[in-house]
């Protein structure tokens, strides 16, 4: 698929014949990167599902006063950490669960989902994860499994280096002891 | 010295631990597409409802006071009085003797005046008071009369 550059999606969309067309490649180009993300946030793929054409909807009201002052990825990666925790917060409130009973029902849900990939391991990963803090689940999955700079986080969680190295270094040290212990 | 094992993966790094339904990504551009394009229709027939609904409702209430005012303004004493029958206003004129005040003039000033209109039997009777009231007078020969 050929990738659009910030610029090109920006001209295109603030054209009102071309508006459609750009936010089309601007989906395409980006719907992957965030799916996954919400996907390891909220677990479940039909909120994933809902989140994500939530966080495209906010993408084509506010893209046209864009400024690029971040990259749109950037910008739209932020919209959808602020979707995810907002969900989450809703979905504690909704049913009056400590945060515990959600983190421990969404771990059912991984022992159960045939669509999770990978093996044993890979799901006693992901109920180590969800032991942790919102924030510090944001940041390993960030780190671990999208592989992005200590500097690009910081920009989407507006949170220094220095801490985003401490956070991920303490969700280390408690997966680690997790799968240890179980 | 013997380094612990770590037991995080690194095989997994960097690979995503769900599945997405299979086509997923296939059909998900087209379902915003739907959803944008009715968000577009949404916000047309929004605008269309909250410019055109209150103007719709303004404008029933004035035409609905304006009807109001104009009828009020129309009312007219004399146009309830022009709504008694015949017969009510011919026993008035025969209860306030009018008929024996009135000159022949006036009477047929009256009677031909074209506001005063009079359903046919009550303009018989009223016609035969008159006639009979020039009768006693021997104004009229009424055999004379009725040849012509």
């Amino acid at each position: 698929m050929q990738e659009f550059s910030d610029r090109e999606i920006l001209d295109l969309f603030s054209k009102e014949d071309t508006r459609n067309y750009a936010f089309n490649m601007l989906v395409r180009q980006y719907q992957q990167r965030l799916y996954w993300h919400i996907r390891k946030m909220v677990i479940v793929h039909d909120d994933a599902d809902d989140i994500l054409q939530n966080v495209f909807i906010k993408a084509y009201k506010g893209l046209i006063a864009f400024r690029e002052d971040s990259k749109i990825y950037t910008w739209l990666y932020k919209i959808a950490t602020n979707e995810c925790i907002t969900f989450l917060n809703n979905k504690k409130k909704r049913f009056f669960l400590p945060i515990v009973d959600v983190e421990a029902q969404l771990s059912r849900h991984i022992e159960n989902d045939p669509r999770m990939s990978g093996d044993r391991i890979q799901m006693k990963l992901q109920q180590a994860i969800l032991t942790l803090p919102e924030k510090q689940r944001l940041v390993f999955n960030m780190k671990y499994f999208d592989e992005m700079k200590y500097e690009e986080m910081s920009e989407i969680l507006g949170t220094s280096v220095g801490a985003l190295k401490a956070s991920y270094h303490h969700a280390v040290k408690k997966i680690e002891e997790f799968i240890r212990s179980h | 010295m013997n380094k612990k094992p770590n037991p995080i993966p690194e095989h997994l790094a960097g690979k995503q631990p769900f599945e997405a339904p299979v086509g997923y990504f296939d059909s998900f551009p087209r379902q915003m597409a739907y959803r944008i394009e009715g968000k577009q229709e949404l916000k047309r027939s929004f605008d269309f409802e909250y410019l055109f609904r209150p103007v719709a409702i303004t404008t029933v209430l004035l035409f609905m006071l304006a009807t109001a005012v104009l009828t009020f303004r129309n009312y007219d004493g004399a146009d309830a009085e022009a709504q008694h029958s015949g017969e009510t206003l011919l026993s008035y004129v025969e209860q306030e003797g009018i008929l024996d005040e009135m000159s022949e003039d006036e009477l047929l000033e009256h009677v031909y005046d074209e506001n005063f209109v009079l359903p046919e039997s009550e303009e018989d009777s009223l016609s035969n008071a008159f006639t009979e009231e020039l009768a006693e007078d021997d104004f009229i020969d009424f055999e004379t009369y009725d040849e012509l």
